[in-house]
């Protein structure tokens, strides 16, 4: 089993050396005149036009464990993981909409994480800080899982799969070489190598969705065949494994966790990242426009999984992650091989690199800057933010490698639930300040404790006393059963927040509880990058009277 | 620009296998050609937003 192929190995290593030589040339690339502020490297100085968001929007949210995972899913289960089509594809109209007036109010007042606008929109360091804890929570274990992505590429390359140390050095070798480029050149180094990463990743898919089903005899007998095996009996419960289709009870848990996971997508903290380090407003919309390039990618990519299954894969310890590095070790020559671990190892270093950089971001803006040392200079706060990168690393390597890798799986489905849970804030904050904000903390504190609850009772698929089963329930509270269909968890912690949230605005404001300071304008929603110098001198301008209206 | 989240969940509109695109059944295919259909629309929504902006603008250099 341990055999190791020298030339796929040897272009695996080969491309990952190249792209960490690019990794700290990047810290030299469009170097600004305060390289030393958090701006600069945390959002590499907002100078990225529509070409360099779309790769690092794309690189950050198609990520390495999304291809390997999708299509596991479609492999153990059928169709029910193909969920992660419309959900890309409902993410981007989401962003159309709201996406510009974060980056225009963002940009007048120089936020860099959401919870930096939750705290000038409401004047609550509170909220903010709900809104940016649930966004490094959410945002870890998506760090650990681009590692169980790497882990199954290095599991199949044949290195790393030894016992004891020899086993995780290769892991930690790739996360220590990340850290130490992320450190010292910040967003700028994962903008870069996700040029890199695409095109591998671009290379690989189409070559793999034309000549995988070549060499298998045609597209219908992949479906033909990936029907027949889906519908073996599962071993633990005598059930079939899944369908090609959804089928009747499963409509609603399909089209929820779509939709869910689509208004989560841009909550991420990473996501965010992303939209505000683009140069212009018009940017983000563009992006929307072009970005759906990769749902149709992902789409390709998930069907792999029926090719794994028709090409009758193995997979290596009965773990579904391996089933596509397998199928691309059996199906292309050698070197080909290399090329498309690759494209997935490296896949994993970008988005991990945003995610610990926007993690750490909120760590600075919302925790050190906000309660530990208030007069900090932009060269502490990306002095603190490169350290906290760091440390998120570390804390990633440890919680894949201390503890069962379900463990990162049901806290990553955990994360999605609970993100979802600061869109009130944020992007109801956009368009109004209708909402109070102890209600809005009341009603993320109270989704966040049902979501949490109800996930942690969904038994196991092979364990009826295990938990964190399934993404998806009925809807029962204190004993009525309000839903019977079973719809994602997330999605209707969200309709709870929402009751809590609107019930309590209208009691605190009757009750004339002080709403706070709101330092935007309705202007700002629509700043241009170039508004900002003449601002000051637009007569007629009633900044005064409205800024205060909160 | 709300078509695509109107069709994404309504599920039962296209969980079926027929008819067949090159041997892909429908719930595959059609769901990849809403997600080009997607971005023409919102490409659409983009140039009209960008028209009826410049027109403000020259209505306002024209006043």
């Amino acid at each position: 089993m341990n055999h190791v192929n020298t030339v796929t190995l040897g272009v695996l290593l080969g491309l990952f050396t190249a792209v960490t030589v690019l990794g700290f040339l990047a810290a030299r690339w469009r170097r600004a005149a305060d390289p030393l502020s958090l701006e600069q490297w945390g959002l590499g100085g907002r100078t990225f036009g529509t070409w360099l968001t779309w790769f690092l929007l794309g690189g950050d949210l198609y990520t390495a464990y999304t291809f390997i995972a999708v299509p596991a899913v479609l492999f153990g289960a059928g169709a029910a993981g193909f969920f992660a089509v419309p959900y890309t594809m409902m993410g981007w109209p989401v962003i159309f909409v709201f996406g510009p007036r974060l980056w225009s109010v963002a940009r007048r007042h120089g936020y860099v994480t959401p919870g930096d606008f939750v705290r000038g929109r409401y004047g609550s360091r509170t909220l903010a800080l709900a809104v940016a804890l649930t966004g490094i929570l959410a945002t870890m274990p998506y760090i650990a899982l681009q590692l169980v992505g790497i882990q199954a590429v290095l599991d199949v390359a044949g290195i790393g799969a030894g016992s004891g140390v020899m086993k995780d050095l290769p892991l930690i070798v790739a996360f220590a070489v990340l850290a130490v480029y992320t450190f010292v050149s910040g967003l700028r180094a994962p903008v870069l190598i996700a040029f890199v990463k695409d095109a591998l990743i671009y290379v690989t898919v189409i070559v793999a969705v034309i000549y995988i089903p070549y060499r298998l005899g045609g597209l219908d007998i992949v479906f033909h065949r990936a029907s027949t095996a889906l519908h073996e009996p599962n071993p633990a419960t005598g059930e079939p494994k899944g369908s090609l289709l959804i089928g009747a009870g499963g409509g609603w848990a399909y089209g929820t966790l779509a939709l869910g996971s689509a208004l989560a997508l841009f909550m991420y903290p990473h996501a965010m990242t992303g939209m505000l380090a683009s140069r212009k407003r018009d940017v983000i919309r563009r992006n929307t426009a072009m970005l759906p390039l990769y749902s149709l990618l992902l789409g390709l990519i998930a069907l792999l999984g029926y090719m794994a299954l028709a090409a009758g894969i193995k997979p290596k310890d009965g773990n579904a992650q391996n089933a596509i590095p397998q199928l691309f070790a059996t199906m292309f020559p050698s070197w080909f091989t290399g090329v498309a671990f690759a494209a997935i190892a490296i896949g994993a270093l970008v988005p991990a690199a945003i995610m610990s950089i926007a993690a750490a971001n909120l760590f600075t803006r919302n925790v050190y800057r906000e309660y530990l040392r208030p007069d900090a200079t932009p060269a502490q706060e990306r002095r603190v933010s490169q350290i906290a990168s760091l440390l998120v690393k570390v804390g990633a390597v440890a919680f894949v490698l201390g503890m069962d890798r379900t463990f990162a799986i049901n806290f990553q489905l955990l994360g999605g639930i609970w993100i979802l849970q600061t869109f009130p804030a944020i992007v109801f904050g956009l368009y109004t300040r209708w909402f109070h904000r102890w209600a809005l903390l009341a009603g993320w504190a109270v989704a966040m404790l049902w979501g949490t609850w109800t996930a942690y009772l969904q038994p196991a698929a092979d364990n009826p006393h295990g938990h964190f089963g399934s993404q998806v329930a009925p809807v029962h509270l204190l004993g009525l059963r309000l839903v019977d269909q079973k719809v994602y968890i997330a999605i209707a912690a969200f309709a709870m927040n929402l009751v809590v949230s609107t019930v309590l605005t209208l009691v605190l404001r009757a009750l004339r509880v002080p709403a706070g300071q709101d330092e935007t304008h309705p202007a700002d929603f629509y700043a241009e990058a170039q508004a900002e110098e003449t601002r000051q001198g637009e007569p007629g301008e009633p900044a005064s009277e409205l800024a205060h209206s909160g | 620009m709300l078509l695509p989240l109107v069709f994404g969940p309504w599920v039962s509109l296209y969980d079926r296998l027929t008819p067949r695109l090159a041997g892909v059944p429908f719930f595959y295919w059609s769901q990849l050609l809403w997600v080009v259909a997607t971005a023409v629309l919102t490409t659409i929504a983009l140039l009209l937003l960008r028209h009826d902006s410049h027109r403000a603008l020259r209505a306002r250099a024209e006043r």
